[in-house]
């Protein structure tokens, strides 16, 4: 009788784990397409797009026509780009030697000659390498990394050296994804000369960080410590893009904290560091919202805190800054934050959100509490104080002409994003204002929401 | 038997109950190119304008949007991003396109209050062209955008000086139009 109870209770259990994984794939996955290949339906070469013919001729510019919120016109799988054959090589040759430099049009076609290994291609690459046009030579070097030519790493030890920056960086690139250890054996050497332009260290040192290599690591690293060459740390910063948190969180962490450091060079650490998808980088940005940082980097570190997508902090840590700060500007950033973090504690948030005074941070507060009801991510303690304390609220600050307009469209949106029956007549009277700000957005539903 | 079938009708209750509230997932991952965003949305590749399109279905979302390896593999050297928000107040666009892969974005919002940009153009996307960039309903009321950023970038046709800024900056913001490699930073 037992072991039939356990059996039973075993065979639930199991069932219970796969409809939950399977559910919660579902849920995660919602408005994704994921179509199986064959139901696919055909599709126009849209890696080669037409010109743009439908473009139209507005003057002045404008944004374009508009699209009905929610409908895509296809959704489709973007088809895989053809090799060139003989017609595009010769196109790409003509393109190459009539003097034309758009950006957009030669990354297209050169490009397109990565995916080759004919000679034609090859000889069109080493014209362009001989090419007057500093573009055509970079790109060169580009397609020499991402091709699989075999003479690619000897034409790009030759791009090294090439008297304009632009292009030793894109050779250096190259090379640091088809062969470090050549990339190494010149780079290194060329570092300790001396005379290489700033972006060509930069290049180097963050093209071998990116394969582990400890000494490029090390030396990188000295330069953020330092920090008293600007040029160089900045140059660092913005070549961050694919290098490990656990090189990038304590390089940018030494770039905050050097004593040497400028302001634009710890805004500058701030923001990559919200890029950095690690929790370390999340509560190393926490902590500079806490810590006695200076006003300015607080509200820094706040904002790049709250431009983190699903940001894995406790709603605690969360809110014993946005309790403990005096900066009116950096909570609103601190409560923005709290709308972003993964697992969002309602019962922790409420007490901080309804505490709130400040008429500016207070909107910011109600815009969170009411977003995180419409996010379904509400209890029934703060669902319930939402519609008969907050909407109210809400609906006066956006009336309000004392508030800035940034603080009015907060409230609005609050309103808005919760979605409730209150909250929905509320918006529904601001559409009736005659306040143009608010009442053109009060008339206009959100788009749907598939769940 | 029947004890089994309650353990599954259970489990599959809490199963549909969490997928419903578990609207957790703000990060897609299309071809290649990952959107995140602070509030639920949706980003998907649209083959009618070969673009990533991003929609946020809340107000006062923070958007981002960077370029994987797998991007540049499917996208190749540029990637055309479509922000599809006129119904929607956007807290901030971050457009972080690579070396490899630049970004080249077009859209409309209801009102925007930054935009930052890097290896990232405003307009000259494949579908729309030169003349049409980003928008922003409120700027018909006289509003601005409050701080706009591009590093490595170009603002083609001045679109975006006509829809974020108002005349008054336009003039100044044409001047300032950098060429591709160079840095524009316009804070206001």
């Amino acid at each position: 009788m037992n072991l039939r109870r356990l059996y039973v209770l075993i065979a639930g259990a199991v069932a219970g784990i796969l409809l939950l994984a399977t559910a919660f794939y579902l849920g995660r996955h919602a408005g994704t397409p994921v179509q199986p290949a064959a139901a696919l339906p055909a599709l126009q070469p849209a890696a080669v797009p037409a010109p743009p013919a439908a473009a139209p001729e507005a003057t002045p510019a404008t944004a374009p026509a508009r699209r009905g919120a929610g409908e895509a016109s296809s959704r489709d799988r973007r088809e895989p780009v053809p090799p060139p054959g003989p017609a595009d090589l010769a196109r790409i040759r003509a393109l190459l030697h009539s003097g034309k430099v758009d950006p957009k049009l030669l990354r297209r076609e050169f490009w397109r000659l990565t995916k080759t290994t004919d000679p034609e291609a090859l000889a069109i690459l080493k014209e362009a390498m001989a090419s007057p046009v500093p573009q055509h030579r970079a790109l060169a070097a580009m397609a020499l990394g991402a091709g699989a030519f075999p003479e690619a790493t000897a034409l790009l030890r030759a791009l090294l050296q090439d008297p304009l920056p632009e292009v030793v960086c894109a050779a250096v690139r190259a090379l640091g994804e088809l062969d470090p250890a050549v990339l190494r054996q010149w780079g290194l050497p060329a570092l300790d000369a001396g005379g290489l332009p700033t972006a060509v260290q930069a290049e180097v040192l963050m093209a071998l960080a990116r394969h582990g290599d400890e000494v490029a690591i090390e030396r990188a690293m000295a330069a953020a410590v330092d920090a008293t060459d600007t040029g160089l740390v900045t140059a660092l910063l913005e070549r961050m893009t694919g290098v490990s948190a656990d090189v990038a969180v304590p390089m940018l962490q030494a770039v905050i904290a050097a004593p040497q450091g400028t302001a634009d060079l710890r805004a500058q650490a701030f923001d990559a560091l919200s890029d950095v998808s690690s929790p370390e980088a999340a509560a190393l940005l926490l902590q500079y919202t806490t810590q006695q940082a200076s006003v300015a980097d607080r509200r820094q570190a706040a904002e790049a805190l709250s431009s983190i997508p699903e940001a894995a902090l406790s709603s605690r840590q969360v809110c014993d800054a946005a309790t403990a700060e005096t900066d009116v500007s950096t909570r609103v950033s601190l409560y923005d934050a709290m709308r972003s973090l993964a697992t969002p504690d309602p019962a922790v948030l409420l007490p901080v959100l309804q505490a709130e005074q400040d008429p500016q941070a207070q909107a910011a507060a109600l815009l969170t509490a009411g977003t995180l009801v419409g996010m379904g991510r509400a209890d029934a303690a703060m669902q319930s104080w939402f519609d008969t304390d907050a909407v109210q609220s809400l609906e006066e600050m956006a009336l309000s002409s004392s508030l800035s307009r940034e603080s009015r469209l907060r409230a609005l949106g609050g309103l808005r994003n919760a979605g409730t029956p209150a909250a929905q007549a509320a918006v529904a009277r601001l559409a009736q204002c005659g306040d143009p700000l608010i009442q053109s957005l009060a008339a206009r539903p959100l788009p749907s929401r598939p769940r | 038997m029947k004890s089994m079938w309650k353990a599954l009708v259970v489990a599959a209750a809490v199963s549909m109950f969490t997928a419903g509230t578990a609207l957790a997932g703000y990060t897609f991952n299309v071809t290649g190119v990952t959107v995140g965003m602070s509030c639920p949305g949706d980003a998907y590749y649209d083959g009618g304008d070969d673009s990533v399109t991003v929609e946020p279905y809340f107000d006062w979302c923070t958007l981002k949007v960077t370029c994987t390896p797998l991007g540049t593999a499917i996208w190749g050297w540029y990637a055309d991003v479509f922000i599809l928000a006129d119904d929607t107040i956007v807290k901030g666009i971050a457009m972080k396109g690579t070396n490899n892969t630049w970004f080249y974005t077009v859209g409309q919002t209801y009102d925007c209050l930054t935009l930052k940009g890097a290896y990232t153009n405003i307009g000259d996307t494949d579908a729309y062209g030169t003349d049409v960039g980003l928008g922003m309903d409120t700027s018909t009321m006289g509003w601005v955008a409050n701080a706009i950023s591009l590093k490595v970038g170009v603002c083609w046709a001045a679109c975006l000086a006509q829809v974020f800024f108002d005349k008054g900056a336009k003039g100044t913001l044409d001047e300032v139009l950098p060429a591709a490699g160079q840095k524009m930073l316009l804070e206001r």
